[in-house]
């Protein structure tokens, strides 16, 4: 725009100011100027103009879809292409159920699967069934992989080349599916899907041995169509961080995790195309559009001039974004339709490779299989009936969104800056600031909440009495006997100890406490392991007495109080 | 109020329930409307137990999300008796409304579930105990 242009603008804006001024005087604005703020408590003009976005160059900041450097997506024709998956989180019950449950979403237009399998204690090590640790607790909402006749059952009849699965939390979940695919036919430099464990490095520091680096590693040299290093951030922002630290954390936290990869002597270029990750999308539709395209660009940059990077499919960042579950409410539960439905918008519009919109009855209860349908629906009518997919990143441009996607990155790069300084997201001090920032952030938005700042419908306002219809209004709860499934699980898994070779079991064994103990990659031992039907506990015991006691699978064990507390708070929650 | 003793609250979860904003934003909360707040973690009943009589507590909250509150609930209050300890017992989480009158019969003092205000939650606590030590 050239300086005579500019200063039309500038004219006009004056005459607009004036005019709002006036107007305003007469009938003013619902609350003060210094209160319209997004969601991450960036405070907003009424109006945006050229003027906002002067600084932005269009070539190098935003540029075009599918180029570098992702601004407006990371596929050149957006979702006319492809529509974003559809992955909504599910599992219940043993893994025949669990497929029957499966089958059915697919069924329903479901396109990819992350296993809601609970195997995860709080380290993230799955236990058998019949540990203590399940009772009262598995099967509800979550199914219990103990063995490898569990995996051919769970992935039975499903089209793995089609069919996106989320391949459990940790190594033994990769070793099991790959082993139940390979004996279903399956190639496995052909799968496709990806780990769901994320990587954590406070609690197994040392790079050698550290099964999620094995994973990673592994997956890049026999395959290379899985998507191997996960970046969770979605569960950050699930426990109270806002959209700008959700920007840090995926850059910081990407960048740590790809370091230590990088250790094993892999080139950037080998891994960095199966980076893959989960975020979260809250209900502010423009912050949560710009901040998903702030991230792709800084994360492009990041992979090009900080790792140096030269594959473009490395400087691409593909995600996951699931609904922001915190503000869905038990007052008025169909209110949580339309949440669901807004963030869904917002993730679309903000170029998302996949999607799940969390069910209007989670804070009442574990999921109904008619919920899950209803979200399966939300995403068909943004798909089909919304034009959303029409044009790619059509808020592209709008001065109000790129202005909000270039602050987010400003602030979110402070962030990070200062993460960096303290030695990397997944040090100890990075870890413990960060969670300072998550606490005070997720308390601000509560506090607001109780003093009616911010306005929660149907929770501070709009409030109904109990009998209404609106608020009494209860879905078909699930009533699912979870003790009767647990039942048949521990008789299952009861049978498998005594029908298998456990001579075999017993050499397995001893393979796999040498490679432990060598801290050799464990991935290929594994996948030979599991075929003798040796069970995840039995496995997880075998880690616990190569490694000590760092590996067990509780977090009390962290004699400092602050390990423990972050380890819960940012790498071993689900 | 000066001279009365803050609540001593043992806050708590199952080890295999995540999602913790809310256990986050009740620990800084309820802190900062003058509850003494003991941070748990993730915790087995008998581990519960254990802390909450060592650590002389007011209140055991337990926080519930994917786990059965009536299995666990009982559970605690089971292993509760058999150490004599008389500990109220306040839930939160994922709680079936039908579950509440069969929790509150087994003894729980009070269910939270998402949407409470924290100045509820703390205004509960201070009052029952008022009411109990006086």
């Amino acid at each position: 725009m050239n300086q005579k242009d500019m200063k039309k603008i500038k004219d006009g804006r004056k005459d607009y100011d004036e005019l709002v001024a006036r107007s305003i005087a007469k009938n003013p604005e619902a609350k003060p100027e210094s209160e319209y703020m997004t969601d991450s408590w960036i405070p907003v003009n009424r109006l945006y103009t050229p003027l906002d976005v002067e600084h932005i160059d269009f070539a190098k900041d935003i540029g075009f879809p599918g180029e570098y450097p992702y601004t407006r997506g990371v596929f050149a024709s957006g979702y006319r292409t492809r529509a974003w998956n559809r992955r909504q989180v599910a599992g219940r019950g043993p893994a025949d159920e669990c497929n029957q449950l499966a089958k059915y979403l697919i069924s329903q237009g479901q396109t990819a699967f992350a296993l809601h399998a609970g195997t995860n204690a709080d380290s993230k090590v799955p236990q058998d069934t019949d540990d203590a640790i399940y009772a009262g607790y598995a099967f509800r909402d979550t199914t219990k992989m103990d063995t490898l006749a569990d995996w051919e059952e769970l992935i039975s009849g499903i089209d793995l080349n089609k069919f996106h699965w989320m391949a459990g939390e940790f190594a033994i979940d990769l070793a099991m599916f790959v082993a139940a695919a390979e004996k279903q036919g399956y190639d496995r430099r052909k799968l496709v899907g990806g780990t769901a464990g994320k990587v954590r490095l406070i609690s197994y520091p040392e790079n050698k041995g550290n099964p999620w680096i094995d994973q990673v590693e592994f997956c890049t040299r026999e395959m290379p169509n899985f998507n191997s290093l996960y970046i969770d951030v979605g569960n950050v922002r699930e426990a109270g961080t806002n959209a700008i630290q959700e920007i840090a954390w995926t850059i910081a936290l990407g960048m740590d995790c790809i370091r230590e990869v990088m250790k094993r002597d892999l080139a950037i270029d080998s891994f960095g195309h199966r980076i893959h990750f989960y975020h979260r999308v809250g209900s502010d539709i423009f912050e949560e559009a710009a901040k998903f395209r702030a991230m792709r660009r800084m994360w492009a940059r990041m992979m090009k001039e900080y790792f140096g990077a030269k594959d473009p499919r490395s400087w691409r960042l593909r995600t996951h974004a699931q609904s922001y579950g915190p503000v869905f409410a038990a007052k008025q539960p169909l209110n949580n339709i339309i949440r669901g439905t807004v963030q869904g918008i917002a993730a679309v519009l903000g170029g998302v490779q996949s999607l799940a919109v969390d069910t209007f009855d989670e804070p009442l209860a574990m999921p109904s299989d008619f919920a899950k349908v209803l979200s399966l629906r939300t995403q068909q009518v943004l798909e089909h009936e919304s034009g959303l997919v029409n044009v790619v990143d059509p808020l592209g441009g709008s001065y109000y969104v790129e202005w909000l996607t270039d602050t987010l990155e400003k602030e979110a790069q402070k962030i990070v800056d200062k993460l960096e300084e303290l030695g990397g997201a997944c040090k100890i001090p990075a870890s413990a600031y960060f969670l300072q920032l998550m606490r005070d952030s997720a308390y601000r938005y509560q506090k607001e909440i109780d003093t009616k700042k911010r306005i929660h419908v149907g929770v501070n306002e709009y409030v109904m009495d109990e009998d209404d219809p609106m608020t009494s209004y209860a879905p078909e709860l699930i009533d699912y006997d979870y003790k009767a499934a647990m039942k048949k699980q521990i008789a299952r898994l009861n049978k498998v100890r005594r029908e298998r070779d456990n001579a075999a079991v017993e050499k397995a064994k001893k393979m796999l406490l040498d490679v432990f103990r060598s801290r050799e990659n464990m991935m290929p031992p594994l996948i030979e392991a599991v075929q003798t039907y040796i069970s995840s506990g039995e496995i997880i015991k075998l880690l616990v007495e190569a490694r000590g006691k760092q590996v067990g699978p509780r977090a009390e064990q962290y004699a400092d109080r602050l390990v423990s507390e972050i380890e819960l708070a940012i790498y071993d929650w689900y | 109020m000066t001279g009365e003793k803050k609540v001593r609250l043992l806050l708590t979860k199952h080890p295999l329930d995540g999602h913790e904003s809310g256990y986050n934003i009740l620990t800084r909360g309820l802190r900062e409307l003058g509850i003494e707040v003991i941070i748990g973690g993730s915790q087995m009943t008998n581990e519960i137990v254990d802390t909450a009589i060592q650590e002389d507590v007011d209140f055991i909250g337990y926080r519930i999300m994917a786990g059965d509150p009536l299995f666990l609930v009982q559970d605690l209050f089971e292993r509760l008796k058999k150490k004599g300890a008389d500990i109220p017992v306040v839930i939160g989480g994922i709680i079936r409304v039908k579950d509440i009158p069969k929790l509150k019969a087994m003894g729980v003092a009070e269910v939270y579930i998402p949407g409470s205000l924290l100045s509820e939650i703390a205004n509960f606590m201070k009052n029952y105990k008022r009411a109990r030590t006086t």
